[in-house]
Order: C-alpha cells, then structure tokens, then sequence
C-alpha cells in the first residue's frame, strides 16, 4: 500500500515535471514567433524608408533583422525537434530555408543597389513572410494544443492519484475493520473467554468448560486449560479429603491424648488407693512381725514395703507427668530455706544406700520462694540417678551456690556418664539412653521431664555437663525473684 | 480413749487405717457415707477428724469447711488425706490443720495423730 503511494507520488512528480518543461518550450516559441513578427514589421518599415532616403545604414538594419529572424526560427527548430508534430517541423523547416534563400536574395539586392531588384525581393520576402507566419500559426495552434494536452494529462494523473489514494484509504480502512472483527472473533473473545475462566478456576469453580474445537493454538490452550482444571479438580478434592482425614485424625489424635491425661490421672489415683491400704496393712504385718519377733517375715515385708514405694514413685511421677502435659502443674510457692531442703535430702537418700558417700555443701543461702515439695522433687530425682547410673558407688556431691540472681545447684556423680549427643533429649519425656553394654537400669525417663519442667516453672534453667564414661554433672539454678 | 473420726470411701483403706490407728491405741470411728458427714461429726464428737479430699460425689474440703465453720466443731483437728499432693496447700485454704499424702507411712500418720491430740 505504501509502495503504491510513493509509486503515485513519483508519477504525479514525474507528469508535473514534463508539463512543466512543455510550457516552458511553448512559451518560448510563442516569445520568439512574436519576435519574429515585429522584426517582419521593422523590416518593412526599414524597406520603405530604405526606399525613400537610400540610408546604407539602413540597409545594415535590414540585414541584422533578418539575420535574427532567421536566428529566432532556428532556435524554435531546436524546440521543435523532440516534439511529435513532424507535419508541422517540416513546414517549419521548408520555410526557415526559403527564408534564409529569400533574405540572402534581399541582401544581395541592396548591394546591388538596384531598386527594381530589391522591391521584387521585398516582395518576395514580403511573400515568404505569410509563409512563415502561416508556419508560425500552425506552430501556436500546435503548442496551444500541447498545451492542453498536457494540462489534461496532468489532471487525469491528479485525478488518478486521488482515485488511487481514495481507493487506497477505503480499502484499508475496510481491512481494518475485518481484521479487528477477524482478530476479535479468533483471538480477542477467545482469550477473554480463556482468561474468564482460568479466574473462576482460581476461585475454585473447575467445572467451566471451554470450548475447544478449533485446532490453532487458542484451540490447544483451551484444551489443556480444561485438562488443568480437570486435574485441578480432581487434585483439589485428593487435597480436600486428605486435609479432612488428617483432620479428623488430629482432631481424634487430640481427643485421645486428652482422654490418655484423664486415664493417667484417674488412672494413678485409682492405684494409689489400693497401694495406700496395702501399705498400711504391709506396715502393720511389719510391726506385729517386730513385736513377735519372726525375722524372716520382717525381712520380707521391709522388702515389700521398698517394692510399694517404687510404685508408689511410678504412680506419682506418671499423675506429674499427666499434670504438666494438661498444663496443671501448679506451684506452692513459699519462704523456704533451701539449705536445709537440700541438707535434709541428702540424709533421706545417704540413709537409703550403702555403696555411695553423698556429699552435701555450699553457701550459706537466703530464703526465697520456691516450692517446697516440687524441689525436693528434683533433688531426689537427681540424687537417686546420679546414684543409679554410678552402679560401682564412689561418691556423689551437691554443692549449692549463693549468686546475685539466683542459686545454682549441682549434683556431681563418678558414673558412666552420658554422650553428648543425649545431653538436650534426656529432659524430653519418657526418653532414656539405652547404654551401648546393654546394661538396662529401671525406670520410664519421667523423672528428668517432670525435674525439667518444674525447674523452669520456677524460672530456672536445668542442664547436664557430662562425657561418656566420666561421670555427669547436672545443674539447676532457682531465681530469687520469684514472689510466693 | 481418745476417739479419731476417720472418713473415706474406700471400705479398704478404712479397716487398714482403723486397725493401725487401734493398734496404736486410739478409739477408731470410720464413715464412708460421707453425705451426713457434719452430723455424724457432731454427733461422735471425736477429737481429730482424718478426711479424705477425694470422696465419691463430695469434696472432702468441702466438709473440712463446714466443719471449721461450726461453732460446735471447730475446735476438732482436720487432718486431710489425699492420693494428690497438689491438693495440700488448698485442703489448708479450706480450714485444713494438716495434710498427708496417700500412701503414707504409718509412723507420719501416728506423729500428726500425737501432735494434736497432745501425747
């Protein structure tokens, strides 16, 4: 389309530079056909005053006119030459010749200076005149018809520009107009219509449906649109199902291991009753045995009295245990003298082993708030394990430190020790580290949880320093700022 | 004879704790109805009360309270048993004298007995 545009331009340029040239020559040949009338009439003029005075300069005149008559239909010759009117330059030519004949006659006349010669050779000159001017008109006539020759040329091309240009912006304008409908019927709906419902997909509706018939691109989009959102679909609903199941197990999860905490407690204390009568029934068996003196029934039931109060222990750390996973491990808080605490403890387990020395020292201490049970707790848990896990005795020491914040207490055994790897997981409930000489001690791993978590209800901090085969050191520490 | 009122609702726990505390030479009343507790009170006037806080239907601080509350008895000891030591610090908040947790040692059971009935 632009090459047609710059193809009429050039053209239209192209016809007005011919037409331009055209009126130029013509106008030319015009100028010079008037020249060549008024030097017609000088020359006359000059012949009659020739005729009456005799003047040689005259004469002169004449000549030089002449001369430039014939010069000014040479130069319109040379016009002539490229155009069509052959007819017409032939004349011209004809003329121009005898009228150079005739002038070189007249010429030769006045020289001559015979009157008789030249009145018969202006005469003559006077004859091929006419034929030249009769030349001359055919040569106007022509150029006045080359004229609007080219001026209708010329419009026709205008008006061809205009038409094509017309035509042009019509038809593009009509082409426009089908390809925006082409386009928007093939592309701009289809997509709409795709992007449509990839939204409601994303908003979860995988049921729409795109129609996918045709074969193009948009075709194979809108299919694997659709299989998307079948797959989606089907996907979703996997994913759906699965979260309810995992759901629903969590929530059954939950339930049970509430229902669990509310077993253990119930469950505790319901063994806790019969136990307490059977140790006060063992304990009087045990008096009465004293009283009658019966050795081996007193030994016996010394032995089954040991074997209530481990039970007794299991029960009572599995009801703590059940407390801290429900969140109901309350503290007593109140003024105790943990120096003595800790003294007391000490003589209640020296009293209870042969192997091992216990020894007990430290700072003098201020009273503060903790609770009075839930330490000894801790204390005779991790006394009793620094004695069960150094199985060939030695000595145990606790040593308990005044510091500006708190009160640190350490428990410091000669046993096998534990590895590293194990030194944050015994504080986690029912963990225990099973030894590398398949040597097993007794126990659930409760007592450490439950130390551990009173120790922080507290506000302190409980850890363990400890290599494998050297023996363990465990620490905690009781702020002084708790308020009771 | 000093007389020890003694109230649980296990049958068992009454006849071990009724034959040691005999044996150690008090008159021994056991209750395991609890329902009429501070009328059976009044009604044994004994000089210590040993009471269960986890008796079936009942709170035993419950009664520990009423009984504190009574003019006609509050002036009897309450000694509060229980198989849940957390319960001590509120048994005392109820009016509690004292507190032994279950199971217990008898030798515990008969120093408490002693302090307050004063031998």
């Amino acid at each position: 389309m632009i090459l047609m545009l710059i193809y009429l331009l050039f053209y239209l340029s192209l016809a007005r530079d011919i037409i331009n040239t055209n009126n130029e020559r013509i106008m030319r040949v015009n100028l010079l056909t008037s020249k060549v009338y008024e030097l017609e009439k000088q020359i006359e003029v000059d012949l009659l005053s020739y005729r009456f005075n005799k003047n040689i300069s005259t004469l002169e005149l004449i000549e030089q006119h002449t001369t430039d008559i014939y010069l000014a239909l040479d130069e319109m010759d040379s016009y002539l030459q490229s155009e069509s009117g052959r007819e017409i330059r032939l004349n011209f030519i004809t003329s121009k010749e005898r009228a150079l004949d005739t002038r070189n006659d007249l010429i030769d006349a006045i020289n001559s200076n015979s009157d008789v010669e030249i009145n018969r050779n202006y005469q003559k000159w006077l004859l091929k005149s006419q034929n030249i001017n009769a030349t001359l008109q055919d040569l106007t006539n022509y150029n006045l018809n080359t004229l609007r020759r080219s001026s209708d040329v010329y419009e026709r091309a205008i008006s061809n520009v205009y038409n094509v240009a017309l035509l042009t912006m019509i038809s593009t304008l009509v082409l426009v107009v089908i390809l925006f409908f082409y386009l928007r019927n093939i592309i701009t709906i289809p997509i709409k219509r795709i992007t449509d419902v990839a939204s409601r997909i994303s908003e979860g509706h995988f049921g729409d449906k795109l129609d996918a018939a045709s074969s193009d691109e948009l075709g194979v989009l809108a299919k694997n649109l659709n299989k998307m959102a079948l797959n989606l679909q089907v996907n979703y609903h996997r994913l759906e199902r699965e979260v309810r199941q995992k759901e629903d197990a969590l929530l059954k999860g939950r339930e049970l291991e509430r229902r669990k905490d509310d077993f253990i407690s119930m469950a505790s204390h319901e063994l806790k009753t019969p136990v307490t009568s059977i140790k006060v029934f063992t304990q009087i068996l045990e008096r009465s045995s004293k009283e009658k003196g019966d050795i081996m029934a007193l030994k016996y039931l010394v032995r089954m009295g040991d074997q209530i109060d481990r039970l007794t222990n299991i029960i009572n750390e599995l009801l703590d245990v059940s407390r801290i996973q429900t969140g109901r491990l309350e503290l007593n808080l109140e003024p105790t003298s943990l120096r003595n605490l800790i003294e007391e403890t000490c003589e209640n387990i020296q009293a209870t082993v042969v192997d091992h020395k216990i020894k007990c020292y430290g700072d003098e201490l201020d009273i503060i708030n903790i609770d009075k049970y839930r330490t000894g707790q801790v204390l005779v848990n991790l006394l009793t394990n620094a004695v069960k896990y150094s199985p060939s005795g030695g000595e145990v020491e606790m040593e308990y430190k005044n510091r500006p914040d708190d009160v640190l207490v350490s428990v410091r055994d000669q046993g096998i020790g534990i590895p590293e790897e194990y030194h944050d997981r015994i504080f986690e409930r029912f963990y225990r580290v099973y030894d590398k000489n398949e040597k097993t001690f007794p126990g659930l791993g409760m007592g450490l949880y439950i130390s551990s978590e009173i120790i922080k209800k507290h506000g302190g901090r409980i850890w363990v320093e400890s290599k494998e085969g050297e023996g363990s050191t465990f620490y905690f520490t009781l702020p002084k700022n708790n308020v009771g | 004879m000093k007389k020890v009122l003694i109230i649980d609702d296990d049958l068992s726990i009454l006849e071990a704790m009724k034959l040691a505390v005999e044996m150690h030479g008090y008159q021994v009343v056991t209750l395991s109805n609890a329902e009429d507790a501070e009328a059976r009170v009044i009604q044994v006037k004994p000089d210590i009360v040993l009471l269960d806080v986890l008796l079936s239907g009942i709170d035993g601080r419950d009664i520990a309270y009423k009984i504190k509350k009574d003019p006609n008895t509050k002036t009897i000891p309450v000694i509060m048993l229980s198989a849940s030591p957390q319960t001590d610090r509120s048994s005392r908040d109820f009016g509690a004298d004292d507190f032994l947790a279950k199971p217990f040692e008898l030798h515990e059971l008969f120093k408490l007995i002693d302090k307050y009935l004063k031998v």
